[in-house]
């Protein structure tokens, strides 16, 4: 009978959209009112931070690719940004491609260059930066790429034929880069660029691939930023605000609110199972 | 205030995408869908032509004859929409697999295979009592956890304990997902947070 039910039975029966809109609810108060919470920087953080101040001289070209489209990038546009504004101070020159079949991939580097190049005289399109926008082939034109350039980019993303940027004299293949940034899923950025041709491997992506990327990281093969949370690490390092730690508020507050509820579930079920071990 | 439009429409586009998590699957839901769908593949559409376009028809026409081979191929893969002569475009595909296979079983052996059992010999240089803690916890996490694959021995004699060591891998498989399910919340919340933080913008706070 309904009026017996105890609390863990309704708690168990609970509909779903209940869940949903508490999460919505937890996230959207603290981007209201920030709390502030405290954010610390880790070990691999600081690992990528210094290899990259110490390995970027000016003038060195530094690749960023996107292996993904605008779902991810509240995780990864912090360290983005971050991660650009840094070679900017470093004087590098930077090039982006995406290897992402949707158009968002396109609309991300576009934020990333009207948020920081763009902003900066000093960095002049074709020069300083280039986009080269889409390549189709996964894994078989990163090698391409790691090989000859040109064979696989005849122009840039707006048109402009690879002679008329002055930034394709210095490019050739992998040899011509310092370091590769990958965002994304992509392993064989690791395969064709880290242990084809030597060329230091950084990667961001989402909290839920950082287990696949793990081995890779063990293996001392990448520099990793796994998530929202140690893209704001990047950010701290940066020393340049952006949205990264901010939003360590809400992550936190979301991250306890799950936690409670997954301890909840697995009370109600304990109980469950010890009333019927007794029935 | 100034408001961008498209701002607007990014996040009443959403709140219709979400409204399948926090309502029901209605019909704003599936026009919101749909022409997601649609924008992006008529977007992969134009990009391919764009890319053909660049890296094979242009150079072929500059003279270089050797495009042909591809344009030859890839044109034969069209035939696939039609039955009777479907086995046209069997060729393209066994090329694209066949290279692709040879590529993989090279590559991802070094990468994903070869190289992750050199890196985890490495660990065997201990220095400090703390290394060898973290070893020791590898080990009996590593080897645990592999035996709980072994299916074809009975657990009698000398492998009397394998059931108490089988039980103890899957509390380091337990302790992975765990980790992995707290990376996921991660994600998702980031994700959603993105475009309620879009919407928190557009009232102003």
């Amino acid at each position: 009978m309904a009026a017996s039910e105890s609390i863990w039975d309704k708690l168990g029966n609970l509909d779903r959209r209940i869940l949903f809109w508490a999460i919505v609810l937890i996230i959207i108060i603290p981007l209201i009112h920030p709390l502030g919470l405290p954010v610390t920087v880790s070990e691999r953080v600081r690992e990528a931070y210094n290899f990259v101040e110490k390995a970027v001289k000016p003038r060195d070209i530094a690749l960023i690719d996107l292996g993904t489209g605008l779902g991810p990038m509240p995780e990864t546009m912090p360290g983005l940004l971050a991660m650009t504004r840094q070679l900017m101070r470093l004087q590098a020159r930077i090039v982006f491609t995406t290897g992402y079949i949707s158009p968002e991939a396109v609309v991300v580097i576009e934020t990333v260059m009207d948020q920081t190049l763009r902003k900066d005289p000093k960095f002049v399109y074709g020069e300083h930066y280039v986009n080269f926008g889409w390549y189709t082939g996964g894994g078989t034109a990163i090698r391409r790429l790691a090989s000859s350039w040109k064979d696989v980019f005849t122009r840039d993303w707006y048109g402009t034929p690879n002679e008329r940027l002055p930034i394709m004299k210095d490019i050739t293949g992998a040899d011509s880069f310092r370091l590769v940034w990958h965002v994304g899923p992509e392993i064989a950025w690791i395969t064709y660029w880290k242990l084809g041709k030597n060329v230091p491997v950084l990667v961001t992506y989402m909290a839920l691939n950082i287990p696949t990327y793990l081995p890779y990281y063990a293996a001392g093969d990448i520099y990793l930023l796994g998530g929202q949370r140690e893209s704001a690490e990047y950010e701290i390092l940066v020393g340049v605000p952006g949205p990264g730690v901010p939003a360590m508020d809400y992550q936190s507050l979301g991250h306890l609110f799950v936690l409670a509820v997954v301890v909840l579930g697995n009370l109600g079920h304990i109980r469950r199972k010890l009333k019927r071990g007794t029935q | 205030m100034n408001i961008d439009p498209l701002v607007v429409i990014g996040v009443i586009w959403s709140l219709v995408i979400l409204s399948f998590l926090l309502y029901k699957e209605n019909i704003a839901y599936r026009f919101a869908e749909y022409t997601m769908i649609g924008v992006a593949a008529g977007h992969a559409t134009v990009s391919a032509i764009y890319l053909i376009n660049g890296s094979n028809i242009t150079p072929l026409l500059r003279g270089n004859l050797l495009h042909i081979v591809p344009l030859f191929l890839g044109i034969m893969l069209l035939f696939k929409l039609k039955g009777e002569y479907a086995w046209l475009g069997r060729y393209g595909i066994a090329l694209v697999v066949g290279v692709g296979t040879g590529d993989v079983v090279r590559s991802q052996m070094a990468a994903s295979f070869i190289r992750q059992i050199t890196s985890t010999l490495e660990i065997f240089t201990i220095r400090t009592a703390e290394q060898a803690f973290n070893v020791f916890v590898f080990m009996v996490a590593m080897l645990s956890t592999i035996l709980i694959f072994i299916f074809t021995v009975r657990p009698v004699g000398a492998a009397a304990p394998l059931p108490k060591v089988q039980k103890l891998g899957r509390l380091f498989v337990m302790f992975v997902l765990g980790t992995i399910f707290a990376h996921q919340i991660m994600s998702r919340v980031a994700m959603l947070a993105g475009v309620l933080q879009r919407l928190v913008a557009l009232f102003g706070f």
